[in-house]
């Protein structure tokens, strides 16, 4: 009551549409933690929140790693089958079962050869798309199929359980009271802010996310880098195949499931640009857990399956909508 | 610059063949999406012997030669229905020109496989068609060639069958939700037991119909309640999602969970596990990773779908319409109970 008048006109003038819009997947986040800890009185303990982070820890990893090539105007369209064909191999060798029947290899050994194998994948698709120009879309397609099918001849089509204790631990124990799968999931994110901001490769990725044709007159190695971000894309695909492993104790044929658009959707959710050049990793922690926690929410307060649905494309619209309309 | 040229061409040759290639699988994949059943949610084993109990011969001179036809073996469902084939094959049920074909999820290739057996001069056809609609065609085809069809775990929409061999998955939802309820008995003394329901994928029709047997029987037993109901789309982890926010909001009210199939039994397991609370968990199916879990947990079971019994049947009935027998419209398979009990018996037997 007691501003001047003055004061109230200013602060009119920096609440412009464009504004609030810039910030409006974290406003949009707040919203849904307000809303639904009045709905639910559970939603808002360290239990519930624990296990949102939990939930979305797989998703985050993958959304990470699909954060780079998406920020270089690339798309990674096999993270999912790639996670699960990584993670299958490293089962399948520790135990020793399957495709690899009597050949179990130390733990450690298999977690490498697993990470090895999702790099493999990023650099085939991104060495074809890097040095012939021919458009990620297509060759990461490829990739989802091979990497499909290479996961059921590894598996035989069937889950695989009795995994070693050191392969599950990386996603199903606990370090200081905290999910070890959580603690994987921020150290990445943070790792990841940390290149996108302070080394060359970081700078280059926006560099020609924002202008390719500018990007190669400065002189950077505009194939390298591409190629980079399939691969990291790839390794981190692996890594979220790993700690699937311990999240569900069992190597399942179909864990890849429903896991491709999730990651994708939240990178965008969080305000990078589909097309390249603007985005970072708090703004995919921030899609991320707008992901999580409705889905978190709505099973707490009770919403069916066909509800939950409506409800998704509901706050995807307003969310991505607010995104647009502060951007430009 | 020829050499540039040439690549280029190379390339581009490549590309065309891949585009191609990949136009004829997307196809395909759709339809296998809009039947997402049974071979779906079915994670058992490849290996294994095939019980041929069911069958008697009812043909007096030489076995009948027939055709068997499954959408894909890469579910582990219709390479049982292979085995059971071979076995029935090699007891002398079925003539050893005999054939199988395998569709690799391809819906005009089954209807070549269709063409293929009626040209074979076979006595009856089995199939299990990959979208009732994609075979109706070649079903017509077979009727004027006056060569008999059964169906065999997936219906066909149109043409005329002998008769319809499948599980029952109202009945199925209906048995192991039932057998929730013992292991609950057991386990405590309660005037009303609440249970958890895990849905498959929205919309499918073994979702509405292990659905509604689970609907019965809540309805039909004295202090039978639900609880909640969520989807877990028929996956592992997404089960496990789910059954923490259940974990969190229903806590200790929670008395047994009742899974569509045994892979999100896996999930909810895991879940419970971590919460450190010991609840029955009953699914569908007969999953080996999920019956290899009944060892530790005496109040873990699954009601297993029987695909050898499918095929042994459909023989057995095709014989008798031979011998002029009248045949039932549908036949239904009954799944079998795997508890702990015979939890062993049961991976020995059909995946030993």
């Amino acid at each position: 009551m007691s501003y001047p008048v003055g004061n109230i006109g200013k602060l009119r003038n920096e609440l412009t549409l464009r504004k609030v819009g810039r910030y409006g997947p974290i406003i949009g986040l707040v919203g849904l933690y307000a809303t639904f800890t009045l709905l639910n009185d559970r939603f808002l303990t360290v239990g519930n929140q624990l296990n949102v982070l939990r939930q979305l820890s797989i998703i985050g990893i993958m959304a990470i790693g699909v954060t780079f090539p998406i920020l270089c105007a690339e798309i990674d369209l096999s993270i999912a089958q790639v996670m699960e064909v990584t993670g299958l191999t490293m089962a399948t060798l520790a135990v020793g079962a399957r495709l690899f029947e009597g050949f179990a290899i130390p733990v450690p050994l298999a977690i490498l050869v697993g990470l090895l194998f999702g790099a493999a994948f990023g650099g085939v698709s991104g060495y074809v798309t890097a040095r012939f120009g021919a458009p990620s879309f297509m060759t990461t397609l490829a990739m989802l199929f091979l990497a499909d099918g290479l996961g059921l001849i590894v598996s035989g089509n069937r889950p695989i359980i009795g995994l070693p204790a050191s392969l599950t631990s990386f996603g199903g124990s606990q370090i200081l009271g905290l999910p070890s799968i959580v603690i994987v999931f921020l150290l990445l994110l943070v790792a990841s802010q940390l290149i996108l901001s302070y080394t060359k490769f970081g700078l280059y990725i926006y560099a020609i996310g924002g202008d390719i044709q500018s990007a190669k007159r400065m002189g950077i190695n505009v194939r390298r880098v591409r190629l980079g971000t399939l691969v990291i894309s790839g390794v981190f695909a692996a890594i979220a195949g790993l700690v699937t492993l311990g999240r569900l104790g069992s190597a399942v044929p179909t864990m890849g499931a429903n896991l491709l658009l999730p990651p994708i959707a939240a990178v965008i959710l969080g305000g990078a640009n589909l097309f390249g050049g603007s985005g970072n990793m708090i703004g995919t922690l921030v899609g991320v857990l707008i992901l999580g926690v409705l889905q978190n929410g709505l099973n707490l307060v009770g919403v069916g399956p066909s509800g939950q649905l409506v409800a998704q494309g509901i706050v995807l619209l307003v969310a991505v909508l607010a995104n647009v309309v502060g951007r430009d | 610059m020829s050499r540039k040229l040439r690549r280029r061409r190379f390339i581009r040759g490549g590309a065309i063949a891949g585009t191609a290639l990949f136009a004829g699988c997307s196809g395909n994949g759709g339809s296998d999406g809009s039947d997402g059943g049974d071979g779906e949610t079915d994670g058992g084993s490849d290996g294994g012997d095939s019980g041929t109990d069911g069958g008697s011969d009812s043909g007096d001179d030489a076995p009948p030669t027939v055709a068997l036809l499954v959408p894909s073996l890469e579910f582990t469902f219709f390479a049982r229905m292979q085995n059971a084939f071979d076995q029935a094959m090699s007891d002398g049920l079925i003539a050893s020109d005999s054939t199988f074909s395998d569709a690799g999820n391809s819906q005009s290739q089954q209807v070549s496989d269709v063409e293929n057996a009626i040209s074979n001069d076979i006595d009856f056809m089995m199939i299990s068609a990959i979208t009732a609609e994609g075979v109706i065609s070649a079903i017509q085809e077979a009727n004027e060639a006056d060569v008999p069809v059964i169906a065999i775990d997936r219906n066909v929409a149109q043409g005329d069958t002998v008769t319809y061999v499948a599980s029952d998955n109202v009945q199925l939802g209906r048995r192991s939700t039932e057998l929730c309820l013992g292991f609950m008995e057991e386990m405590s003394d309660q005037d009303t037991y609440n249970v958890i329901q895990l849905e498959g994928t929205p919309g499918a029709s073994v979702t509405n119909d292990r659905g509604e047997g689970f609907q019965n029987a809540v309805s039909d037993a004295d202090g039978l309640e639900q609880l909640a109901t969520q989807t877990g789309e028929f996956s592992t982890q997404e089960a496990l999602n789910v059954m923490e926010d259940f974990i969190t909001e229903y806590g200790d009210e929670i008395d047994g969970v009742f899974c569509q199939n045994d892979l999100m039994a896996l999930g909810a397991h895991q879940a419970l596990q971590s919460a450190d609370m010991s609840v029955p968990i009953t699914g569908i199916d007969g999953t080996e990773a999920w019956v290899e879990r009944f060892p530790d947990n005496e109040s873990y079971g699954t009601i297993a779908q029987l695909p050898e019994e499918m095929v042994t049947t459909a023989i057995d009935r095709g014989a008798a319409h031979l011998a002029g027998e009248d045949v039932d419209d549908t036949i239904v398979v009954e799944g079998l109970e795997v508890t702990q009990e015979n939890g062993s018996d049961y991976l020995d037997q059909y995946f030993g």
